[in-house]
């Protein structure tokens, strides 16, 4: 596909046929390559076609293939032109990533570390199949459903300050529960408190360089060595189901023919088939909240136990990296309510935002972009231009370059816990072929994909972490 | 994901399925079997008795599912969260070729 080169980093599909708008590609000329490699630019193309689509689709660094909307799509719709789109938010409702920060140095935990990950491994659920250790009631999970982290912290799962630091303060108002299918239900009663399988991982970090000193020290980020807990995972069985859901009412509601692919079913966010969706979508991310802080919550009990104490872990941030809202942006010099899609891309908001929680205000939110497993991941911070640039977002990890297939082609997991462990990193999880799958050679350098973000404007590199303790589901 | 050859008919679980089009059952059919893993532990094994009709508003299936309840015996692999149209294709070949992407 012709592209043109409108700066440094920043590529446009110009409006063409069907496109209401063009579609802007963040991406370094190297990373281009692998976005070229697949579908990626035809289905930004897509999303450009869509009813009530505002200003461009933007497609970020670490963009790949997705259903319908490319992984690392972002789009805005007006509320009442525009359209809301399952495709456009993803299957994994709310998969997002949370970080702890301690007050313990890599010396602390270096000699523990076998047990502190094993203890980690013991209380947190994974794997394939695997259900949580919290029995829950339809009664409750509605509740959890319709409160998100509120929930968890009342039940005594984490510290009421988590929620300030958790996007949306871990609960999404809009939720309603009476469109989610008894089945949907049913897939969520047994997996609350679970990491899941996949792509999804817990680990123990340490900083390996500061960028920005303000920011870090904003975020409770002090000094190289530092140790860091990150938990990556979403909404479970229960979100899958939320988007099966949909998209089969979608289909019988408004058909599939002119669709020029059909994981791009989307309801007007008026019509009460896009409400449903909506308010449905809603309490999957508060379910993903509630699950992120019960787990947050047992890896601090685990700290205070195999290391005295788990005071100083304070929660740096909890950001989602699938979902769809309704946000207040500035468009052809006014201010105007939009629905912001958001799929494998990271919110990022500057300095000012009153999303912002008060204490990052003055340097923009943390943004956390994993990288794939054993390498490094990054703590950005929001910007001003990035409301400009991408209605205030960015990438949200390495993104996938090899198909799961093709890695267990070509590693073996066993080896890759070997090659690791002669790194220093520790390795736990509950499936090999799951490891193999999830080889770093299989995902792009995430490295590069943060240096793109930092130089085009759409997030600020903080700091730089680095595992020493990785569990895998 | 399980190795089908390796599952006995011990449990059965009737199953339907209604659809606007043959996408769309295929879609739900097999969503069938990722819901039943995840609600009762169930492990597909082998499909009985299947029936595609067609009915006025779409199309309707009936098939009995026969396999066993997951246990410490059997090895899964991979987790299978949703059937998508990614790439869907159904080709009609002396029988029929189908091809479909899930959500892992």
């Amino acid at each position: 596909m012709d592209l043109t080169k409108l700066g440094e980093n920043v590529w446009e599909i110009p409006r063409q046929g069907e496109m209401r708008v063009p579609a802007v590609i963040y991406s370094s000329a190297r990373l281009l390559e692998d976005i070229r490699r697949d579908q990626t630019l035809v289905q930004a193309r897509n999303v450009a076609c869509l009813p009530g689509i505002v200003r461009n689709a933007y497609v970020m660094p670490d963009a790949h293939q997705g259903y319908g909307f490319p992984i690392g799509g972002v789009a805005a719709f007006d509320p009442d032109e525009g359209i809301v789109s399952p495709g456009g938010v993803g299957y994994d409702i709310n998969c997002g990533v949370r970080l702890l920060r301690t007050d313990y140095d890599e010396a602390d935990v270096s000699a523990r570390r076998k047990e502190l990950l094993a203890e980690v491994f013991k209380e947190v659920p994974a794997g394939v199949g695997k259900g949580g250790v919290t029995k829950l009631s339809r009664g409750v999970l509605k509740e959890v459903l319709v409160r998100g982290a509120e929930w968890a912290v009342e039940n005594g799962y984490g510290r009421a300050e988590d929620l300030e630091r958790t996007e949306e303060r871990g609960r999404m108002a809009e939720a309603a529960v009476d469109g989610l299918s008894e089945r949907a239900l049913e897939r969520g009663l047994p997996q609350l408190g679970t990491l899941g399988s996949g792509n999804h991982f817990l680990e123990i970090q340490k900083v390996h360089e500061i960028y920005d000193r303000e920011a870090a020290r904003a975020f409770g980020v002090d000094r190289a060595g530092q140790v860091l807990v990150m938990i990556h995972c979403g909404s479970r069985g229960l979100g899958h189901q939320v988007a099966t859901d949909a998209i089969e009412a979608l289909e019988n509601a408004f058909g599939v023919a002119g669709l020029p692919d059909r994981e791009l079913v989307h309801a007007p966010f008026k019509s009460a088939e896009g409400q449903r969706y909506y308010r449905s979508m809603c309490a999957a991310v508060n379910y993903a909240f509630a699950n992120r802080q019960m787990i947050a919550h047992w890896v601090r009990e685990v700290f205070a136990r195999v290391l005295g104490s788990s005071e100083g872990m304070d929660q740096v941030y909890d950001v989602c990296h699938n979902v769809a809202k309704v946000e207040e942006h500035v468009d052809g010099g006014r201010s105007r309510r939009l629905v912001v899609h958001r799929k494998g891309a990271t919110r990022s908001f500057g300095p000012g935002r009153p999303e912002v929680p008060a204490r990052y205000r003055a340097v923009g939110q943390p943004v956390i972009i994993p990288g794939s497993m054993g390498t490094a991941s990054f703590l950005l911070a929001g910007t001003g231009e990035a409301e400009e640039l991408s209605f205030g977002s960015t990438a949200h990890g390495a993104g996938r370059v090899m198909s799961r297939h093709e890695a267990l082609r070509r590693f073996r997991g066993e080896r890759i816990r070997d090659d690791l462990a002669r790194r220093g990193i520790e390795l736990k999880s509950t499936s090999w072929k799951g490891v193999a799958e999830e080889a770093s050679e299989a995902y792009k350098d995430v490295d590069e994909v943060v240096r793109v973000s930092d130089e085009v404007g759409l997030g600020r590199l903080v700091a730089k972490v680095v595992p020493i303790g990785v569990m895998k589901g | 994901m399980w190795d089908r050859e390796r599952i006995a008919p011990r449990v059965r679980h009737f199953v339907h399925v209604k659809a606007i089009d043959r996408e769309q059952l295929l879609v739900k059919f097999l969503g069938e079997v990722v819901y039943l893993f995840e609600t009762k532990r169930f492990l597909l094994g082998g499909v009985e008795g299947l029936r595609i009709r067609q009915e006025y508003a779409g199309l309707r299936l009936e098939a009995l599912f026969e396999g066993e309840v997951l246990s410490d015996a059997h090895e899964l692999h991979g987790d299978v969260k949703a059937v998508t149209y990614h790439e869907l294709k159904i080709e009609e070949c002396d029988g029929f070729t189908v091809q479909v992407v899930v959500d892992m």
